[in-house]
């Protein structure tokens, strides 16, 4: 299955120059955590991810066509 | 002692008497500063079931150990009062340099008590405390305050702390701003310093005190220096536009965590136009920083047209961007711009007036405000200019800009017809931009937390979703796993009970929270400068002395556990974006709540700090002041 990576913020250096997403072929079953792997975020790097607005965990199962969105820590004062 | 001046002083401006205290090392050692001071003061000193805004109530300007040495996020001062706006116990943090000239003038505290027949400022230096006539002063702005005390006094490098009109004509949030534009934000203690006809507190000091280590300070300022910008707990953002930087505000709005529409929609299409890093881009003039930080994390601006905008009195951060922009439905940056700076000049929290104004925008769809109320203003979710007109209406009080100054606890009262739905705040404290059902557990926080919704007293969720440097940082104080944001589990309550005792562990001493500075670093920081070794324990206890000390002043006030609730709004979803599943589970947070409770050692049921926890905390001198009926 395809899943679409869109990094926003400092993860855009895992994609190539000039893209704004990435699209990664993964085996069924697959998780937040491997999409990640497989676009080169490091398992120790602070992210979080959403898929159509909401949350998503490492552990979650992406499904063929999702639009995977990934960000840093929403902070700020 | 060392690392601190041994003196508190104590202005009394009824009698306009000036007396210093000098307390024992032993009150340092257990109050520390900052926090701690504010809290033990105010439980001790001022009488319950006071008007906030009357005589008897006290404001106290702490320092904490850390406060003017010259290392990042080392230069700031706590300020804590009866709320105005809550009724009950308040405390915020602000940065700048006035904090370091109070410590170099010779003392750790100012107090202040009374109220003077006629406006006074206060001029504190090396060579003596005085009160001055302030009658030239009454109804200037901020900036124009601060430059006629510089010119008249003639001393170079002075530094105020001053309010302008919104603290002089009492709105309930006015804040006091340090240098222009630096913001004790929260609570309306502005309004305080109104009440008692004190205009600003003007300082220069010269002498810093003889601290234990320098050696070891110099070591750690270096280190921070060279390294901040690549460290785990660091956001190099900060660094670049400060806070609101574009993706995290794009993410934001994506997940249902930019307010917008008074938290109503959360779903903000055009927020591009409002961040940080657009305000840099267009309106930019350069990054400027509180005393000796090298981080450098406040946006200076600056707007000819249409509006004039002085780069003196700074850029906005991100909870004001929120405020004042999406939570009111604007996205004219430079009308939020204006409407920041004109919140600075007149010293006003831009949090409480954005939510406010958006508080007063959704009344007037829903016709409970109406045209005649506005004078004519067409008050809707989007309109730049009314935003800006209210902001002005505000400060002055004029027309329905009185009732908008009362906060939104009390303005839903005022206008009654059901408006207490669109009023988004806890115990009177208007929320901040972090929406509690993005981050759940910081909503347990906002929830329980003595003076009300305050984003920088705990654990932002989307931080501790996953293991990381941050997330083991926080387990060597009690944090337990990483946890999805919308969990609301007893981990979830263990991880925000840990990062709030550390909030206000660093509120005592006081440091910046924007500096990465680990708590082992903190506290070799307190040991360099003063000599006295925390350890983890000693330090989290700090936190809960804070924190049960201004429980008890709360149930002192009347404040219960039945205002330790989020307004409805939050536990419903939203019609699009990222909210549109569902809010929180009331059930749950009730739960979590309720869990904090038990973990602060305090009654399950009803929130009451238990005798074994207040002999524990060395506070058993408090459990005279928890009233009968609740005891
Ligand atoms: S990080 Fe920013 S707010 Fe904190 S001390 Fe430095 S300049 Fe001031």
């Amino acid at each position: 299955m395809n899943v679409i990576i869109e990094p926003i913020g400092p993860l855009r250096r895992h994609l190539e120059e000039g893209h704004k997403s990435a699209t990664v072929t993964l085996p069924d079953g697959a998780t937040v955590t491997d999409a990640l792997s497989a676009l080169g975020v490091s398992e120790d790097a602070q992210w979080n991810a959403s898929i159509e607005g909401q949350l998503v965990y490492g552990d979650a199962e992406v499904s063929d066509g999702d639009h995977l969105l990934v960000f840093s820590p929403i902070e700020g004062g | 002692m060392q690392g601190v001046a041994g003196k508190i002083l104590r202005v009394n401006l009824t009698e306009r008497k000036i007396t210093t205290d000098e307390p024992e090392e032993d009150f340092y050692r257990k109050y520390l500063g900052g926090a701690g001071f504010v809290s033990y003061f105010l439980l001790k000193e001022v009488p319950p079931g006071i008007d906030a805004l009357s005589p008897e109530n006290k404001i106290i300007y702490a320092l904490g150990p850390m406060t003017g040495l010259a290392m990042p996020g080392a230069t700031r001062n706590c300020i804590g009062a009866k709320s105005p706006l809550t009724g009950g116990y308040s405390k915020t943090e602000v940065g700048g340099f006035w904090p370091m000239e109070v410590k170099k003038a010779g003392y750790d505290a100012i107090i202040v008590e009374g109220r003077a027949d006629s406006p006074v400022y206060l001029l504190v230096t090396n060579d003596g405390v005085e009160l001055k006539d302030a009658g030239h002063l009454w109804g200037k702005t901020v900036m124009d305050t601060h430059d006629t005390i510089a010119e008249e006094t003639g001393i170079k490098g002075i530094r105020t702390s001053a309010i302008g009109p919104g603290g002089e004509n009492q709105v309930r949030y006015a804040c006091v701003i340090n240098d222009l534009k630096d913001a004790a934000g929260r609570g309306g203690l502005g309004a305080v310093m109104g009440s008692k006809n004190l205009k600003a507190i003007a300082v220069r000091g010269r002498k810093n005190p003889q601290v234990a280590d320098a050696a070891k300070l110099r070591e750690l300022t270096l280190f921070m220096n060279k390294e901040y910008y690549d460290l785990p707990l660091f956001n190099p953002s900060m660094h670049d536009v400060g806070t609101g930087e574009h993706s995290m505000m794009i993410s934001g709005n994506a997940v249902g965590n930019m307010p917008s529409h008074n938290f109503r929609d959360n779903d903000f299409p055009t927020v591009e136009k409002i961040t940080a890093t657009t305000t840099m881009d267009v309106y930019g003039t350069g990054m400027e920083a509180c005393a000796a930080c090298a981080i450098r994390c406040k946006k200076t601006v600056a707007i000819q047209e249409p509006w004039n905008v002085d780069k003196r009195n700074g850029g906005p951060e991100y909870e004001s961007l929120g405020a004042l922009g999406s939570t009111c439905g604007v996205d004219d940056l430079a009308a939020i711009i204006k409407a920041n700076e004109l919140a600075n000049l007149y010293s006003m929290d831009t949090i409480s007036l954005g939510v406010s104004i958006a508080f007063g925008m959704e009344c007037f769809e829903n016709e409970i405000i109406t045209l005649e109320d506005t004078g004519g203003i067409d008050l809707r979710f989007g309109n730049a200019e009314a935003m800006l007109q209210m902001v002005e209406m505000i400060a002055r009080r004029e027309g329905i800009g009185a009732t908008l100054a009362e906060g939104t606890k009390r303005a839903a009262e005022i206008l009654g017809h059901g408006s207490e739905e669109f009023a988004m705040h806890v115990k009177g404290l208007e929320l901040p931009m972090h929406d509690p059902r993005v981050k759940q557990g910081l909503g347990i926080v906002y929830s329980f937390e003595a003076h009300g919704a305050d984003h920088c007293a705990g654990l932002h969720d989307t931080a501790a979703t996953q293991p990381s440097a941050g997330f083991e940082h926080l387990k060597g104080m009690g944090a337990t796993i990483p946890l999805p944001a919308n969990d609301l589990s007893g981990d979830k309550v263990a991880n925000q009970k840990a990062s709030h005792l550390w909030s206000l562990f660093r509120d005592s001493a006081v440091s910046c929270q924007f500096v990465p500075w680990t708590f082992s670093q903190q506290v070799e920081i307190i040991a360099a400068a003063t000599g006295w070794s925390y350890t983890a324990h000693e330090a989290l206890q700090l936190g809960e002395r804070v924190a049960t000390l201004g429980r008890i002043f709360n149930l002192r006030e009347g404040i219960d556990s039945s205002q330790d609730e989020l307004p409805k709004r939050f536990f419903n979803g939203t019609k699009s974006g990222g909210l549109k599943n569902g809010g929180i589970d009331k059930e749950k947070m009730d739960e979590a709540v309720h869990t904090m409770y038990a973990m602060m050692g305090w009654d399950e049921h009803t929130g009451v700090p238990t005798r074994a926890k207040l002999a524990e905390l060395g506070i058993s001198w408090a459990e005279e002041e928890i009233p009968a009926t609740v005891a």
